[in-house]
């Protein structure tokens, strides 16, 4: 019987929360905040001199130069002029502006899936300790194994391509309203903002990357799960407390950076990105490097581990 | 009958602190054992050994698994009940149900439908924490009853009960739930509750099992006398294990004696398991204390 799905199900019911409602109220408030940009400079339309004053009245002397400084151009003639001169611009420079902003669409939602991934594989082992719902766990036929794998499964694959599908579907938003409002004007709409979106092939990379960051990143949430499987309190403690030992001892006794450099680039997304400057075939390139095999040699032992102490585990 | 437990010289240590020390006992096919102790004598360590939710010294071999290895085999021939909420907080009635259905190949979801609609919970959606402690041990019998085991393990299953729930309780055990096929271990510290229903009886106190019996041999092991008041001094030479005053008269308990002999003390009884349960508790005390 495969049981992987109903863990998995599990899983997602306990963290509903920051697995589902977290991403997706970021997802309307940047979805909100996009179409509140775009549609205030639209709406505000034909008189600027009314909205002006009315700002002027609450506001004082701040807004009236603003007032002043356009109070001669209706908006909308405006953002036209905007999007005119957007389309007169270079292919490359416009692929690069609508790559900024498609990135910056999708940005709040990362530091969020990180810190939402840590925080789950921490305790996806301590929790169940803590609060004695393991011996209803361990009292039904699934083996220690299955356990870990569901959670790892979880953490690796599940949560990320839910945050994934924000983004994609936040990218997706913005490529409508840049398209809705190009209609309203004459220029080239395709070629000026649907062909240098690269829409498909942005999602294609994003994937890649998000396969690559997965798997590299797997000794650092082997380290987590790990630490989650016996830590019988604190287990940020450890898991922070560990590997500043092991880097203390290095340079002490080796003078050595090998450890902190590993320690550094597989644990944060971040330390990769020089790593990854020539895009999708650098990371493939890396994947297949003799360090990503240390990596995974190391994942599988702190991974196997865990299963080891979720067989010894009982309540706190 | 076939053997569903045997446990041989099982330990288990906190620290210095001895939880079990030399634990034998085996559980036949069919049975209702009581595990009998009063509060930390090693009753929960003893059914978490056995399910594997510990580790411990010692063999112990439930349905030809060896619990500490293969507990998630051992879990598909056997539940368990513990003595408080172990289900967890966060969880829907209607994701229990979805859980244990995905999970338990012996799971029969209808059956722990119709148990659910004779309990107060009506709404699937509602979560453990929401459910008063009655309700939450009414849904995990309710799951657990609608698996087919070989073996139920109940720790103190009615602990923080009110009394009616935990009468009509031990019937359903016992009517709908209890087939012979079924083992069924309970532990308890309240001995009338359950001693009507029970096979068989393991006292353990200390960390060690002090009576290990069937039911039906007690009356040809233990003799209560109700000792008149000239015989006294006589009935004290053959060493009662335990003597207590009633209506003024002595009430002494004797193991493994004759009853022919005893009949010119006094009246003879047999002994109330309670009464029994105090008995061999005091006498395994005092031993430790000698020992000690």
């Amino acid at each position: 019987m495969n049981m992987l799905p109903i863990l998995l199900k599990r899983e997602f019911w306990e963290h509903r929360k920051t697995f589902f409602y977290l991403p997706l109220i970021i997802l309307v408030l940047s979805a909100f905040f996009l179409i509140a940009v775009v549609g205030s400079v639209q709406i505000a339309g034909g008189d600027i001199i009314v909205s002006g004053s009315v700002q002027m009245n609450e506001e004082g002397l701040h807004h009236r130069s603003e007032t002043n400084e356009y109070s001669n151009m209706p908006v909308n003639a405006l953002f036209g002029e905007q999007v005119s001169q957007f389309a007169l611009l270079a292919e490359d420079q416009r692929e690069r502006m609508l790559n900024s902003a498609y990135l910056l669409i999708a940005t709040p939602l990362v530091p969020v899936l990180w810190v939402v991934v840590f925080m789950y594989f921490l305790t996806c082992l301590y929790d169940e300790r803590k609060d004695r719902s393991i011996l209803f766990w361990k009292s039904m036929p699934v083996s220690d194994a299955m356990t870990v794998i569901a959670k790892l499964m979880t953490g690796l694959v599940v949560v990320p391509a839910i945050y994934f599908m924000a983004m994609m579907l936040l990218q997706l938003i913005l490529f409508l309203t840049t398209v809705v409002v190009a209609l309203g004007y004459s220029v080239d709409t395709w070629q000026t903002f649907v062909v240098p979106a690269n829409i498909m092939t942005r999602w294609l990379q994003m994937t890649a990357f998000f396969v690559f960051v997965a798997s590299w990143c797997l000794p650092f949430f082997a380290w987590l799960i790990f630490v989650s499987s016996w830590a019988r309190s604190v287990p940020l403690a450890w898991v922070i407390g560990i590997p500043i030992l092991l880097v203390m001892l290095e340079a002490l006794f080796t003078q050595g950076e090998w450890l902190r450099a590993f320690i550094k680039e597989h644990s944060f997304p971040g330390g990769l990105i020089s790593r990854l400057a020539g895009g999708v075939g650098d990371m493939f390139q890396q994947l297949l490097s003799v360090e990503f095999l240390v990596s995974l040699v190391l994942a599988a032992l702190l991974l196997y581990g865990a299963v080891y102490f979720r067989g010894k585990a009982d309540e706190l | 009958m076939s053997i569903v437990v045997q446990a041989q010289g099982v330990s288990k240590r906190y620290g210095g602190f001895a939880a079990l020390e030399d634990i034998n006992f085996t559980i036949q096919k069919g049975s209702i054992v009581g595990l009998i102790g009063p509060n930390g004598a090693g009753k929960t360590t003893t059914l978490k050994a056995l399910l594997g939710l510990t580790d411990f010294e010692g063999q112990l071999n439930v349905l030809g698994h060896d619990p500490r290895t293969g507990r998630h085999h051992v879990m598909e021939h056997v539940c368990f009940v513990a003595d408080v909420g172990i289900l967890p907080r966060w969880l829907s009635v209607g994701e229990a149900l979805d859980y244990v259905e995905g999970v338990h190949p012996r799971f029969n979801r209808q059956k722990a439908e119709a148990l659910l609609a004779e309990t107060n919970i009506r709404n699937y959606r509602q979560k453990v924490k929401q459910l008063s402690k009655g309700m939450v041990t009414q849904l995990h019998l309710a799951l657990v009853m609608a698996i087919d085991v070989e073996l139920l393990v109940l720790d103190e299953p009615t602990l923080g009960l009110d009394i009616l729930y935990r009468k009509a309780f031990y019937d359903r055990l016992l009517n709908d739930y209890f087939d012979h096929e079924t083992s069924i271990i309970i532990s308890t510290h309240q001995v009338e509750e359950i001693e009507s229903l029970l096979s068989h009886l393991l006292f353990i106190d200390q960390g060690r099992i002090v009576l290990d019996s069937a039911m039906d041999e007690l009356a040809n092991a233990f003799t209560e006398v109700w000792v008149e008041p000239d015989q006294v001094a006589a009935a004290e030479a053959l060493q009662p294990i335990h003597v207590r005053d009633l209506l003024g008269r002595k009430c002494m308990i004797f193991e493994g004696a004759n009853p022919a002999s005893l009949a010119d003390l006094g009246e003879l009884h047999v002994p109330s398991v309670a009464d029994l349960f105090v008995a061999k508790l005091q006498k395994n005390q005092g031993q430790q204390r000698g020992q000690s």
